[in-house]
């Protein structure tokens, strides 16, 4: 069992390339949208 | 969520989609699908295991997780699936994203 993140908590802020090859940051985000964070257990 | 990605852009929320595959071959994929959300690729796993994605190396790897992060970077709903096909209905996550909405 690992230690999830919890609701109530700020969400730790990241910063990831997408498939367009943009540099994208969590913390870009606020004040305009919300995110919905979904991780997959992969494709293959 | 792809037959409902309208409903979540009209809530303000964006979808974003972490795998564990490497950049190239989770491109591949996410080019062959069409998928209309946000792909990253986290192959080192690094953002998978600050939110503390399961894995279950009995059921062959990682297990399904969904957050939602509100417009102040607060985490609102969180979700660690036990199984793979351990996923909350969209419906459900609408419903919370209205209430967020109505709040803000």
């Amino acid at each position: 069992m690992r230690t999830h993140v919890a609701v109530g908590q700020s969400a730790p802020d990241f910063e990831l390339t997408d498939t367009q090859g943009r540099a994208v940051r969590l913390s870009e985000r606020r004040g305009s949208q919300n995110v919905v964070l979904v991780f997959t257990r992969g494709f293959m | 969520m792809r037959q409902d990605h309208a409903q979540f852009t009209a809530r303000d929320a964006e979808i974003w989609v972490i795998g564990p595959e490497g950049p190239r071959q989770f491109k591949k994929v996410w080019d062959e699908q069409g998928y209309p959300f946000v792909g990253f690729s986290d192959y080192r796993h690094t953002v998978a295991d600050r939110y503390g994605q399961e894995v279950n190396l009995l059921k062959l790897g990682r297990m399904p997780a969904m957050l939602v992060i509100d417009k102040q970077g607060i985490i609102r709903f969180a979700h660690f699936g036990d199984t793979m096909a351990d996923i909350p209905k969209n419906r459900d996550v609408l419903a919370l994203l209205d209430r967020l909405n109505a709040a803000q």
